[in-house]
């Protein structure tokens, strides 16, 4: 054996990949070569050296967003992905029908029957008093492109409307059906409307309209509420257009929350930092919160708002270019200096927190992870706990309680991980984070010596995620003996 | 050819070569080494994924995503775009999913996307100057608090002297003696022969070794990681 040959068996050697024959090999070659000894004896301490300096990996805030983004830029290509030859043999086919079509139009011609019109929708499910123009509905009445819904307090009602959109309404409510099966256009008068809107084709439109505000989309999850002058559109996924009634038109992203008009914030609302702000669902969602202000005025706030919102958004890019540029404390110093004028912009009246909601809890974020990266541990598991209680949509507070949680694990404060972990579980009971929660609470309930807890997670776990991550580890918690 | 992490063969050089696989995170490219990271259980959500289930994509991610992440970095060390990358290795693969055959480990599959990935991202990037005695901190995301200083310096260090190393022989330096992948595997990842990636570990460890002949103070930072 070559010194070379026996130098390109060091790493082999170490990770026990060598047989028999190329062990003697080499060790015979080292006995008898001092330079080669002196160099495997260095190289056997530089592999673990060097492989001991590794990256940490991204956190579980880096993940989840990562796995957004992907999920974002895969969206139209999952859809489509078929192999060349399914798409081959789908061609082919529309081919065939295609050409056959034409030629029986040739041939008979004559004109076809028209064809019925695909179902505008049917009622999937009720809870409470349905009714459609007084007539009493129930689960599978068909419904069509007209009519007044009407739903009872603290009813539900889940529709099934088109092609593929599913729609909850949120008793009180009165909806106007309109439109057709292509073109779904509820007029929401007053109550809440959960939308989940698959991707429609080009010709297909899906909207809400409200006395305030029109939501277009083509497909996402949302939620619409009406009622007491005012109306308000959530975004859990995807985006979607906003017609407002002044002829404005806005996007609303993932996680953003418009509320129209703008509602006028209480002066004395501000205690501490922005983060004591109240929470977005008791503020957009617009049953109890105060009377729109007359127009004048709502103009005024419309103009401090949209400066606010400004501002936030400007921050929360500024603060990421830092943190990118690993400079922690100047982030710090710009969401701080935000956070002053937000709340400056409150305390003078002049915009309410539910128009910059979306955006200031970016800013939380941003700040809980730097405080997390400068070492500022308490810090940040407080503001990931503050994020936790009022984030929205409940997957990002899930988000902020499991990274509370991980940090408090690496504190070796177990049982307030537990309790962080159960929370995030309990926000977004199917959310992303749901299979690490369940398995983070399940391994600190165990680590605490809550066996009868931690095997009930467990088995919960395995019940949702049976070929999940932990699978082995919860049917071994499940199973018993408990270690 | 490739092992399982845990699975080692009998050692007749206990004394030069005790086996590394617990020291560090060699050949585990999963986040975590459980059992979705067996082969028949990423087999099986390869399969899932092939038929677009959302949850099957997810778990591959999340169960990937760390070692993805680590190959990356190594490869490019600190840089600002690095979840930009790590997310092109993960939609590339997801698109390319079809075409995985399961001949290979879905990891070593996803491994040879990454460093195709972070190759041509090396390519298009402008070359950067680097010196070893550089004093200006390096850019680590997130890193933890109980990361001590000299973890941290150690790190950096790390990061400068791969730099310094021309990128083909870096990735096979990278792939075989810090990831722990074998020859033949590092070969088909970079699309080169077996023996072309001797010659690229065998420079890149002359280059370190060389640096270390230098500098013994980088030879007792180096191997100080691997203390327990």
């Amino acid at each position: 054996m070559k010194c070379a040959e026996a130098e390109a068996l060091f790493v082999d050697a170490g990770d026990g990949r060598l047989d028999l024959t190329q062990q003697m090999l080499l060790a015979g070659h080292l006995d008898g070569c001092a330079g080669c000894r002196e160099r495997a004896v260095s190289w056997r301490r530089l592999v673990p050296g060097m492989r001991a300096f590794a990256p940490e990996g991204p956190d579980a805030m880096r993940i989840r967003r990562m796995q957004i983004e992907i999920e974002r830029r895969l969206a139209p290509a999952v859809r489509g992905a078929h192999t060349t030859r399914e798409r081959w043999v789908r061609w082919s086919a529309a081919l065939v029908v295609a050409s056959a079509a034409a030629l029986a139009l040739l041939w008979i011609r004559r004109p076809q029957a028209p064809g019925a019109p695909a179902p505008y929708g049917v009622v999937a499910r009720v809870d409470g008093d349905l009714s459609l123009d007084g007539r009493r509905l129930g689960a599978a009445s068909p419904l069509t492109g007209d009519g007044r819904l009407v739903l009872a307090a603290s009813g539900r009602a889940d529709l099934s409307l088109g092609r593929s959109a599913q729609v909850r309404l949120v008793g009180p409510a009165r909806v106007g059906l309109g439109g057709t099966a292509r073109a779904i256009a509820l007029r929401l008068e007053s109550g809440q409307v959960d939308a989940e809107v698959a991707h429609r084709a080009p010709d297909e439109t899906f909207a809400v309209i409200t006395p305030d505000l029109r939501v277009e989309v083509r497909g996402t999850r949302f939620s619409v509420g009406a009622g007491s002058g005012k109306s308000w559109v959530r975004v859990d996924e995807g985006r979607v257009e906003v017609a407002l009634a002044g002829g404005e038109r806005r996007l609303v992203s993932t996680g953003e929350t418009l509320a129209w008009p703008p509602p006028v914030a209480p002066p004395a609302e501000s205690t501490g930092a922005s983060n004591a702000a109240p929470a977005p669902e008791d503020s957009p969602a617009p049953e109890d919160s105060p009377a729109p202000a007359g127009e004048p005025s709502r103009r005024g706030a419309s103009s401090a708002c949209s400066d606010a919102r400004r501002l936030c958004e400007s921050t929360a890019l500024a603060a990421r270019d830092s943190m990118r540029a690993g400079d922690r404390e100047r982030a710090l110093r710009q969401l701080g200096a935000a956070a002053s004028d937000l709340r400056a912009a409150r305390a003078g009246n002049a915009c309410g927190r539910a128009a910059v909601a979306a955006c200031e809890d970016e800013l939380g974020y941003l700040r809980a992870e730097a405080l997390r990266g400068e070492g500022r541990i308490d810090q940040a598991i407080a503001a990931y706990r503050r994020l936790g209680g009022r984030a929205q949509p409940p997957a990002m507070r899930q988000n902020a309680l499991y990274a509370a949680a991980e940090l408090e694990v690496r504190r070796g404060r177990t049982a307030r991980a537990r309790a962080d972990y159960e929370h995030a579980l309990a926000v977004a009971p199917r959310g992303a984070l749901a299979g690490e929660a369940m398995l983070g609470a399940m391994n600190s309930a165990a680590a605490l010596g809550d066996h009868a807890g931690a095997a009930s997670l467990a088995r919960r776990y395995l019940a949702s995620f049976p070929a999940g991550l932990g699978a082995a580890r919860a049917r071994r918690i499940a199973d018993g003996p408990h270690p | 050819m490739r092992t399982e992490p845990g699975s080692v063969r009998a050692n007749f050089l206990p004394n030069l070569f005790p086996l590394l696989v617990h020291h560090g995170n060699v050949r585990v490219i999963s986040g975590s080494p459980s059992s979705a990271t067996t082969r028949g259980a990423v087999a099986a959500l390869v399969d899932r994924a092939r038929h677009n289930d959302d949850a099957a994509f997810r778990e591959l991610f999340q169960a990937h995503v760390t070692g993805v992440h680590r190959i990356v970095y190594r490869l490019v060390g600190p840089v600002p775009d690095l979840d930009d990358l790590v997310q092109t290795v993960f939609v590339e693969a997801f698109r390319s999913l079809p075409a995985f055959r399961g001949e290979a480990l879905f990891s070593t599959w996803l491994a040879r996307i990454a460093v195709r990935v972070t190759m041509h991202a090396v390519r298009r990037r402008a070359p950067r100057a680097v010196v070893l005695d550089e004093d200006s901190a390096p850019y680590h995301d997130h890193a933890g608090p109980e990361r001590t200083v000299a973890a941290r310096e150690g790190l950096a260090i790390l990061d400068r002297l791969l730099a310094e190393l021309r990128p083909k022989r870096r990735a096979a330096f990278v792939l075989h003696v810090l990831e722990g992948y074998s020859m033949e595997e590092v070969g088909a990842i970079l699309n080169a022969t077996p023996a072309a990636i001797k010659v690229r570990v065998h420079d890149a460890r002359r280059f370190i070794e060389k640096r270390c002949r230098r500098d013994p103070h980088l030879y007792e930072v180096l191997t100080a990681g691997g203390v327990p």
